[in-house]
């Protein structure tokens, strides 16, 4: 049994932490909130289990209306107040946290960045964890998306929580003002992906396509990516396919005063796990069904143009298939040498607003995907991944294959349109495919 | 000496505070904006310049506080495209895109002054695919509107391009929203990819994610060697920026940076045969033991002594 349901199971839950907050209004009346925290656990798909718990507070009028933290922040006069109110609920939330004996997991702590910078004047963010037993380490400070007019001081207060040795979180990535250049400045630990993209990818094939390759930058610039707002089993599925790293939501628990045990996802995660495999499993299957006759279309061409067979013929059985577009030879140099070979369907519907961008002969292409591929890697056919036609207007996959014609390499390429071939499967957006 | 021949040019009578008002002379600037694959200007944009009645150049921003919201600022920018799409016709380019910034408010409130763009373009005899419609990053509370003043230029037949992608507001939930056929990449972050090695990792990664949004990549206000390799090197489609050619009242000769070019490209190409080098010469011996790893582990060795050697 961990620290944390011992504690469950002998603290009696009502006995929670509840703080008093007063409001002084202008007539002289005062009211005053009674603040308690909620905790919502944030799960690590690899260890499925929670490795975090978010601390939200909830607070409630002497007639017991509830209010959400926005709200209840709003009940509070702007300015010292306000200030006041905020370090009070963090507090809470410390004091609550250690209640609950949990000796490993992270205490993710919303901050207001205006509130941040300016606040020393009653006693650091340092000397409440001090006076609460709570090492820095253990904390992750989550930033609330906020315009921020002063980049700099910003940059001062995430430095300054770096150094305390908190882990500094990134909220509502993708949305708003929380963008690339917050990534650059701050260089957080952790960022939460907004909860509108998270909504977006089930309903949405391009966000969806989009969402792998955004959660792989954010990799890339060393954060962990958390998919919160995760409301639905398909959601779910989504940030699992996408490889997120920590994942919250109500889908796997509610904000609760006392948090669930340790183990109470695990079957949960199980489920999420097999058909996670089954849908991959499908999903290569579809796809190497799908790209069959265009592969082994596309390895006869090679083998004609290898032996000497002219380009339009060796083509024509490739040219015939549903979905593919055109297909071009380029010299080592990455230049495309003479016009593409255009199937009719596609010569029919071309784009009259790309024409500035139509390829030709000469048509350099040394720094695509598809040709550096390829030269890398002879001998073996290069899939791509979706990306705008030349000729558009849609998104095409192109196949690619670096083969030796007069003792130098060339490499043989074929568009193929991705909408055609996907057919009606919204889905089919390579981004599980492995190539 | 600016060329001030008549039809390049334009009044602006700006409106004073206290009723004074003040005459500017407007012309328009184009820049080339390259595509890589090609080696050539694929499209220009329109950049307006403006000099007050003492001669002194009067910058875009200060013109356009001049004329900071409502009916005013409708007509300068209206006034500002028009001229661009006039002085363009005239220097007898028959191909490539054209450019045009649209102020966001501009493009919600415009309508209700009566349809403009359309009718421009007609009388102007210019086709509406060959326009690439700029929508400037500002924070914009009615995205609503806004994307229904992109479908106005999206069934004219214009391309839609987003500015300053990376930055600000500019951000995915645009991307979804808007559909744009071109995304141009915010300026701060070409120059952070030349200083920091973590912004030039995640580069590749944002452009490829904007390919796959189905949308052509623009870096543009590349000022240097570095920048522009950068650019190549994260596989951008098309390049704009002071290194290659400032804007100018006339239009850069097809050719005229196909050397730099050439130099750019067989330059990039040495660069990453030597990246590959030094990554396989460090990667190599941990391969080999790796290799070696699988071979003990399938003969039966246990894992945790297999992999000390790794």
């Amino acid at each position: 049994m961990s620290p944390r349901e011992v504690a469950a199971n002998t603290a009696d839950p009502t006995a929670s932490d509840i703080d008093v907050f007063p409001v002084d209004a202008d007539d002289g009346s005062r009211r005053e909130y009674r603040l308690t925290t909620h905790f919502q656990p944030i799960f690590s798909l690899a260890h499925r289990r929670a490795v975090g718990l978010e601390a939200l507070i909830r607070g409630t009028d002497s007639s017991g209306k509830m209010y959400l933290p926005a709200e209840l922040l709003a009940q509070a006069p702007a300015g010292v107040a306000r200030m006041q109110l905020d370090r009070q609920c963090r507090a809470l939330h410390v004091r609550s946290f250690r209640r609950l004996h949990d000796d490993v997991s992270w205490l993710f702590l919303n901050v207001d960045p205006h509130i941040a910078v300016q606040g020393h004047r009653f006693g650091s963010f340092a000397q409440m964890l001090e006076e609460n037993g709570l090492s820095p380490h253990r904390v992750a400070v989550e930033l609330i998306e906020t315009p921020f007019d002063d980049e700099k001081r910003l940059i001062t207060a995430v430095e300054h929580y770096h150094e305390l040795g908190c882990l500094v979180v990134i909220d509502d990535f993708g949305a708003g003002y929380s963008n690339f250049d917050r990534i650059w400045q701050l260089k957080p630990d952790i960022v939460k992906i907004d909860r509108e993209m998270t909504r977006r990818v089930t309903v949405e094939p391009l966000a969806r396509r989009m969402f792998t390759g955004i959660i792989s930058v954010l990799h890339e610039a060393g954060a962990l990516v958390c998919v919160e707002g995760i409301e639905t089993e398909g959601e779910a599925l989504c940030a699992t396919e996408a490889n997120a790293d920590l994942l919250q939501g109500n889908y796997f628990a509610m904000p609760a005063t006392w948090p669930p045990p340790e183990h109470a996802c695990s079957e949960l995660f199980g489920r999420l796990f097999a058909q996670f495999r089954e849908e991959s499993a499908e999903f290569r299957d579809r796809r190497r069904t799908r790209l069959e006759p265009y592969l082994a279309a596309f390895s006869d061409a090679v083998l004609a143009i290898s032996v000497g067979a002219d380009r339009t013929s060796a083509a024509r059985a490739l040219l015939d298939l549903d979905s593919t577009e055109r297909c071009y030879l380029v010299a080592a140099d990455g230049s495309q040498i003479g016009a593409s070979a255009e199937s009719e369907r596609s010569a029919a519907s071309r784009d009259t607003r790309l024409t500035p961008i139509r390829p030709i002969t000469g048509t350099n292409w040394q720094t695509k995907p598809f040709f550096r591929r390829a030269i890398e890697a002879p001998g073996k056919i290069q899939i791509t991944r979706p990306y705008l036609s030349a000729t558009g207007p849609r998104l095409c996959v192109t196949l690619s294959y670096a083969l030796l014609l007069n003792g130098m390499y060339h490499v043989l390429c074929v568009d193929l349109d991705f909408a055609a071939l996907a057919g009606e499967d919204l889905a089919f957006g390579l981004a599980k495919a492995e190539g | 000496m600016v060329d001030l021949a008549p039809p390049l040019l334009e009044q602006y009578i700006a409106q004073g505070g206290h009723g004074a008002s003040e005459e500017l002379r407007l012309s328009s600037h184009f820049q080339p904006i390259f595509s890589l694959a090609h080696r050539r200007p694929v499209g220009y944009e329109g950049l307006i310049r403006a000099i007050d009645s003492a001669g002194r150049r009067v910058p875009p921003l200060e013109l356009f506080s001049k004329a900071p919201h409502g009916a005013a600022r409708i007509q300068l920018d209206r006034q500002c495209r028009a001229l661009h799409v006039r002085n363009f016709q005239k220097l007898g380019n028959a191909s490539s895109w054209l450019f045009l910034n649209v102020d966001p408010q501009v493009a919600t409130e415009g309508p209700r002054l009566g349809s403009f763009f359309a009718e421009m373009l007609e009388s102007n005899d210019f086709p509406a695919h060959r326009v690439a419609v700029e929508l400037i990053e500002t924070p914009f509370e009615d995205e609503g509107r806004l994307t229904s003043a992109i479908e106005y230029y999206r069934k004219l037949g214009c391309l839609i391009v987003i500015d300053d992608f990376g930055a600000g507001y500019s951000n995915f939930d645009r991307i979804w929203r808007m559909r744009p056929d071109i995304v141009k990449i915010d300026r701060e972050m070409t120059r952070r990819v030349t200083v920091e090695p973590l912004a030039r990792r995640m580069f590749t990664g944002i452009i490829s994610v904007l390919h796959e949004a189905g949308a052509l990549v623009c870096v543009e206000g590349i000022e240097t060697e570095a920048e522009a390799l950068c650019a190549i090197d994260a596989n951008a489609d098309l390049i704009q920026g002071d290194y290659f050619a400032q804007g100018s009242s006339e239009l850069v000769p097809e050719n005229a940076r196909s050397d730099v070019f050439a130099r750019l490209i067989t330059g990039h190409r040495a660069d990453f045969a030597d990246f590959q080098k030094r990554q396989h010469l460090r990667l190599v011996p941990y391969l080999a033991a790796i290799k070696n790893a699988v071979q003990d582990l399938s003969l039966g060795a246990t894992f945790s002594r297999r992999c000390r050697g790794c």
